[in-house]
C-alpha cells in the first residue's frame, strides 16, 4: 500500500482525489500515470481489497479505482466493506469478469460504476468526465 | 488467470497510447508556445536594443546640452555687447561724427590774464553780475564767415542739448557707465545742481553781431594764421576779482570745419567765463583740443561753479595741476 501526500501532475489547487487498487502493479502504476496526465490526483494505491478499505478510511478519496478479481481480500470484499463505510461513496469497479453474476452482485453492491478490461478508452474518458461534472456540482 | 493477465496488458497498452498522444498533443503545445515565446524574446530584445540606442543618444545629448547652453549664452552677450555698442555709435550725434571726420590735428589754444595796469594775473576771475543779468557776447566779423559756422558759435555757447558718453572712450571709468556733456555753455551752466553761489554764475547770454569792440565778450574771427599755431586765444581784462572783459579771437577761421570751430569757441568760451585750463587732455578744456568729444564736462561746470562761489583758483579742476 502507498500514500502519496502530494501529486505533482495535479491541473488545479483543488483536483479530484483518487485511490487505485489492483493486484498487478504494473496496471496500477500505468492506471496512476494516466489518471495523473488526465489531472486527476491519486492519493494512494493498493493490492487488495482490505488495503482498499483501510486508504479508503485513511484517505476518503473522491472516487475509487477498485479491481474486482484480486487473491485473499476481492474487489467485492473491498466494495461492500466501503460502502458500510460511507455508503455514497463513488467506486469504479474495474474487471475482466464479464459474467452476469458478477455484474449483477456488484449492481447491488451499489457500484457507482463498472469499467470492463481490456479498457475502451472513450469508457474511460466518459468516467472521468463524470467525476468532474461531480466535482464541479459539489 | 492467464485472459486476465492478457487483458490487463491490452488495457496498459490502451492507456499508455491515450498517455503517448496527450503527452505527444501537450508537447505540440509547448513547442508552439515556445516558438511564440522565442518571437516574444526577440521581439523584447529589439527594444531593448533600441531603447539603449536611445538612451546612448539622450545621454550625449544631455553631456552636450550644458556646452551648447555656455556656448549659447556667450554668443548672447557678445551679441547684446556688439548690440550696444552699435547704438552707442548710432547715439554720438551727428555733429560729432562731422567732428571725427573733420578733425585733422590737435587744436592749440591760449589764454591771458590781465588787470587794468597790463600786469598777468595768475587767478581765474568771475564776472560779477547782477542776477540773471545776461552776458553780451558780440561776434564782431560775424558777415567774414557762413552762416554754418555763425550758428556753430551760436551753439556752443547757447545750445542747451546733451550728449551721454561711455566713461570708457574718455579713461573716467568702466564700460557701461556714462557722463552726460553740453554741447553749450548755456545748457551746461542752467543743468548745474548748484546751490546759491557767492557771486552769479552767468546764466543767460545775448549773441550780437556788431563791428563795434561792444559787449562783455567779444569773439573775433580771423583769417590769419597765428605765427604760434593756435587755434583760439583768449585775453581777459580784470580788476581785483572782478573780470571785466574778455576778447576772443579765433585764427585760420576760412580753413576750420564749423564742427572744429565750434569746439575751439567752447573751449575759449571756457576762459571767458573765467576757467582756466585743464590738465585732462580729454577735458574741452586742456590747452591742446586733442578729445574726440570736446563738450562741457562736469568737472568744467564744478570748476565754473567753484569759482564763482569765491574760490582761489590757479589752474583747474579736472585732473592734476599743469599750468601754460
Amino acid at each position: 500500500m502507498k500514500v502519496f501526500s502530494h501529486s505533482n501532475t495535479a491541473s488545479n489547487d483543488n483536483p479530484i482525489t483518487v485511490i487505485v487498487i489492483d493486484d498487478d502493479r504494473d496496471t496500477v502504476s500505468v492506471l496512476c500515470d494516466f489518471l495523473q496526465i488526465k489531472g486527476i490526483k491519486v492519493i494512494g494505491t493498493g493490492y487488495n481489497g482490505l488495503e482498499a478499505v483501510e486508504l479508503y478510511k485513511k484517505l476518503r478519496p473522491d472516487a475509487v479505482f477498485l479491481d474486482v478479481m484480486m487473491e485473499m481480500y476481492d474487489g467485492i470484499y473491498g466494495l461492500e466493506k466501503i460502502k458500510q463505510v460511507q455508503p455514497d461513496a463513488i467506486v469504479i469497479m474495474v474487471t475482466a469478469d464479464m459474467t452476469v453474476a458478477t455484474h449483477d452482485k456488484l449492481i447491488a453492491l451499489d457500484a457507482s460504476a463498472i469499467v470492463y478490461k481490456p479498457y475502451d478508452i472513450d469508457e474511460i474518458m466518459h468516467i472521468l468526465e463524470k467525476l468532474s461534472t461531480m466535482r464541479k456540482a459539489s | 488467470m492467464k485472459q486476465e493477465l492478457f487483458d490487463d496488458l491490452v488495457s496498459q497498452k490502451t492507456l499508455l497510447k491515450e498517455m503517448n498522444t496527450e503527452l505527444k498533443k501537450r508537447m505540440d503545445e509547448m513547442k508552439t508556445d515556445t516558438t511564440h515565446l522565442e518571437h516574444d524574446i526577440s521581439e523584447k530584445e529589439k527594444t531593448i536594443n533600441e531603447l539603449r540606442e536611445d538612451k546612448k543618444v539622450l545621454a550625449k545629448l544631455l553631456k552636450s546640452e550644458p556646452r551648447k547652453n555656455k556656448i549659447l549664452r556667450n554668443v548672447t552677450i557678445v551679441a547684446a555687447l556688439g548690440l550696444a555698442m552699435f547704438i552707442f555709435i548710432s547715439y554720438v550725434p551727428s555733429d560729432l561724427q562731422s567732428f571725427y571726420n573733420s578733425n585733422t590735428g590737435p587744436l592749440k589754444t591760449q589764454y591771458l590774464i590781465q588787470n587794468l595796469q597790463g600786469s598777468t594775473v595768475d587767478t581765474w576771475k568771475p564776472w560779477h553780475l547782477v542776477n540773471d543779468q545776461p552776458l553780451i557776447i558780440n561776434i564782431l566779423n560775424a558777415n567774414t564767415v557762413s552762416k554754418e559756422k555763425i550758428d556753430a558759435i551760436k551753439d556752443a555757447i547757447l545750445s542747451e542739448e546733451s550728449v551721454k558718453i561711455d566713461n570708457s572712450l574718455l579713461d573716467r571709468g568702466p564700460v557701461g557707465t556714462v557722463s552726460v556733456y553740453y554741447k553749450g555753455w548755456q545748457g551746461a551752466i542752467q543743468n548745474m545742481q548748484s546751490d546759491k553761489t557767492k557771486f552769479h554764475i552767468p546764466t543767460k547770454f545775448n549773441i550780437i553781431e556788431s563791428p563795434s569792440e561792444e559787449g562783455d565778450i567779444t569773439i573775433s574771427l580771423s583769417t590769419l594764421e597765428n605765427p604760434d599755431g593756435l587755434s583760439g586765444y583768449t585775453k581777459s581784462i580784470t580788476d581785483g576779482q572782478e573780470t571785466l572783459k574778455s576778447s576772443i579771437t579765433i585764427y585760420n577761421v576760412n580753413d576750420m570745419s564749423p564742427e572744429r570751430l565750434g569746439a575751439v569757441i567752447r573751449h575759449e568760451f571756457g576762459h571767458a567765463l573765467g576757467l582756466g585750463h585743464s590738465s585732462d587732455q580729454e577735458d574741452l578744456m586742456h590747452y591742446i583740443i586733442e578729445t574726440n568729444f570736446p563738450f562741457v564736462s562736469d568737472c568744467d561746470v564744478n570748476a565754473v561753479k567753484d569759482l564763482y562761489d569765491g574760490k582761489e583758483m590757479s589752474d583747474v579742476a579736472c585732473g592734476p595741476q599743469k599750468s601754460l
